[in-house]
């Protein structure tokens, strides 16, 4: 219990689809609405899950990305987005460079957030 | 004072008589004549040879009446000083001997003086008779003089076409002296006239005072041209006693006419020649034109060609700006269903979370329920339109191994409302040993789908509707064969169908890109495309896609499911 997920998104409704989605979970849901702000909350706080939009003004996801996987090397991160092809070139760079992340395709409904959170931490899950 | 009214003058005026008279009565009887018969005379009496020369030094006379015998002379001591007045000798009977003499010297007249002086009587009319006949006489030699130097040639001839006269250019010019030719028949002068009926019927064409032109004849025989008038010359009584004939030489003229005439009808020959050049030129011409109206019937059958061609460019072009417009909305529609799934995924989770804390029984539960589905069908259709988008096509998709049959099936699924709507058969072998082959896997699913799109199209109408897909091994590929009883395509349409922008499909249901599109993505895939079709039967088309042929890491999209597995191998 306790494990900790930050959410970063520019986007008010998904940075609360999933504070909303993960309420009973148990699970602590933090959110961010920049990558900078992101990164801030990752050098204070060690989180155990967490979600990164692409698309954003200032630092973008990519960017975001190599910073995070700067400070934790392991933490699962998943990259919410609606394929934006600016950012597929930079993504296949960060991949061929051995940085780890997933993606999964927006939008994601409360069922799929409760799904792959607790399948990654906490195993398989049946539906 | 004139010379013409001075010639007036000397005929009008008093008569200036010289009376040379030695016989004192004589004189008076002459000075009572006049005082008498009140004569118009003006008149000097010298008695003696030496007055009269005295008196005719200074002055001149219009006549003289001379005594014959004088004091100191006779009256031809002074003949030669009155030459030219006439003069009237008068004598006394019995010495008319004289009075021939004195004609023969040159008197006018002569009057022979009797006692009673009745020659007195006569006197007047002497007198005016002789002035008449001087100045008939002066006449006659100014007109002669004239006649004879006028450049003309000029003959007269009696009534009976003997020449009495001719003038110094006559003889001049026919060759004769005078004397040859006066008394001759006028025939000489003509040429080709032997007879003198001949002259007659020659002279009989010529109008009197008109000029007419003939050839004369001159004395050596030689001929030449001349320009002849003739007219009647009449005596007092209207009696016709002389012709006269004007004859100028035309040599010159003729040989004018000449060369003119030459120029002429070297001129006519040149011009004729020139026209029959023209003529030619003209046939040549006409035939050029001939040529040219064929030239121009092929330019305009090419023009139309060209009308016909640029009808279909700018048909193409319609289509290419439709293309363009409809690549415009499907980038305008991709970018917004980017950013609907934002908004969209927060509407969904709001609703989930409500319909998590409202118990069942509450009314608005359902409420809910009803939103979530509405929902979950705008996302539905957003990725729906996201699906074939440009956007999703250029998106950096990694070649990966799949097998077809699983491409057909998502095909199938995506247009399975249409196919059940339009009672489509659909039947599918695949050979057992088909392999995965590497492909871009939307792109190829984009190929699948326009063929079966096409063929159902191509179904629409038809009685027996069926689709059958074939799917097997061939060597280093796998081949795919669609094949439908479907309208088919007719034989000049098969050679195009793969040509971008060929549609027979109506305005706004086809872009004439998707056959075009699809060879494309085969060849990029290395792979071939090609299409049989009977018309009234069917169309089949036969794709070749290489087995193993992998240009790119894999990368994109890494599975959730693999993830998951990897880590239940893990532990």
């Amino acid at each position: 219990m306790g494990r900790r997920i930050l959410v970063i998104d520019d986007e008010d409704a998904v940075r609360k689809s999933f504070t909303l989605a993960l309420e009973d979970t148990g699970y602590q849901v933090e959110t961010a609405e920049s990558g900078e702000r992101g990164l801030k909350k990752i050098q204070t706080n060690k989180y155990d899950l967490i979600f990164l939009d692409l698309k954003m003004p200032g630092m973008n996801g990519v960017e975001t990305l190599r910073e995070l996987r700067k400070i934790d090397k392991s933490v699962p991160i998943y990259i919410v987005t609606a394929f934006h092809k600016e950012f597929f070139d930079q993504l296949k760079g960060v991949a061929e460079e051995g940085i780890g992340f997933e993606i999964v395709k927006k939008p994601l409904s409360s069922e799929r957030i409760v799904l792959i959170t607790r399948g990654i931490l906490e195993g398989p899950q049946s539906l | 004072m004139n010379r013409e009214q001075a010639a007036k003058q000397e005929y009008k005026g008093n008569i200036r008589i010289l009376l040379v008279e030695d016989d004192k009565i004589d004189q008076m009887a002459f000075k009572r004549l006049v005082k008498d018969e009140n004569l118009s005379y003006d008149y000097d009496i010298a008695g003696s040879v030496s007055e009269a020369r005295k008196i005719l030094d200074p002055q001149r006379f219009d006549i003289a009446i001379m005594d014959y015998s004088l004091g100191d002379g006779t009256v031809f001591d002074i003949f030669d000083l009155v030459k030219d007045i006439p003069i009237i000798i008068v004598t006394g009977s019995g010495d008319e001997g004289i009075a021939v003499k004195a004609m023969k010297a040159g008197a006018y007249d002569y009057l022979i003086k009797d006692l009673e002086r009745n020659y007195l009587k006569v006197l007047p009319i002497t007198v005016e008779s002789a002035i008449k006949r001087k100045k008939t006489e002066k006449q006659f030699r100014m007109l002669s003089h004239a006649i004879m130097s006028i450049n003309d040639s000029v003959y007269i001839t009696d009534m009976d076409d003997r020449i009495i006269f001719v003038n110094k250019s006559f003889c001049k010019t026919y060759g004769y002296e005078e004397e040859n030719i006066i008394g001759r028949h006028i025939s000489v002068l003509w040429k080709g006239a032997s007879t003198n009926e001949d002259v007659k019927n020659i002279i009989s064409q010529i109008k009197l005072n008109q000029k007419c032109e003939f050839y004369h004849r001159r004395r050596d025989g030689s001929e030449f041209p001349v320009s002849l008038s003739r007219s009647v010359i009449k005596d007092e009584n209207g009696n016709e006693v002389a012709i006269v004939g004007v004859a100028s030489d035309i040599t010159e003229r003729k040989q004018a006419e000449e060369v003119l005439r030459g120029a002429y009808d070297e001129l006519e020959r040149r011009v004729e020649s020139r026209t029959t050049e023209l003529s030619k030129a003209n046939a040549l011409l006409m035939q050029e034109n001939t040529e040219r109206k064929r030239a121009e019937e092929l330019l305009v059958r090419q023009k139309e060609e060209i009308e016909k061609a640029h009808a279909h460019l700018r048909e193409t072009t319609q289509m290419l700006v439709q293309a363009e417009k409809m690549s415009a909305v499907g980038t305008m529609v991709a970018g917004v269903s980017h950013e609907l799934n934002n908004p969209m995924m927060g509407i969904l989770n709001f609703i989930q979370y409500c319909l998590k804390h409202t118990p069942p029984e509450d009314k608005r539960y359902s409420i809910l329920q009803d939103a979530e589905r509405e929902t979950n069908r705008c996302i539905d259709i957003v990725k729906n339109l996201l699906t074939f988008s440009r956007m999703e096509k250029e998106g950096p998709e990694a070649r990966q191994k799949e097998v077809c049959d699983a491409i057909f099936d998502r095909v199938f699924k995506l247009l399975s409302y249409r196919i059940e709507k339009q009672g489509v058969l659909i039947t599918r072998h695949t050979a057992e040993e088909t392999p995965a082959t590497w492909m871009k896997v939307n792109n190829i699913q984009q190929v699948f789908l326009n063929l079966i799109i096409n063929s159902l199209d191509a179904l629409k109408d038809r009685v027996r509707k069926e689709i059958h897909i074939d799917i097997k091994p061939d060597g280093e590929f796998v081949q795919v064969t669609v094949a439908d009883t479907g309208c088919g395509i007719s034989p000049e349409n098969i050679e195009k169908i793969f040509d971008p922008f060929f549609t027979t499909k109506p305005v706004g249901e086809g872009t004439g890109l998707g056959l075009s599109v699809c060879r494309s993505i085969i060849k990029e895939h290395g792979g071939e495309i090609s299409c049989e079709s009977k018309p009234g039967v069917g169309t089949r088309f036969r794709i070749l896609l290489p087995i193993d042929r992998r240009k790119e890491k894999i990368l994109w999209p890494i599975s959730l499911d693999r993830r998951r597995e990897g880590r239940k191998e893990n532990g």
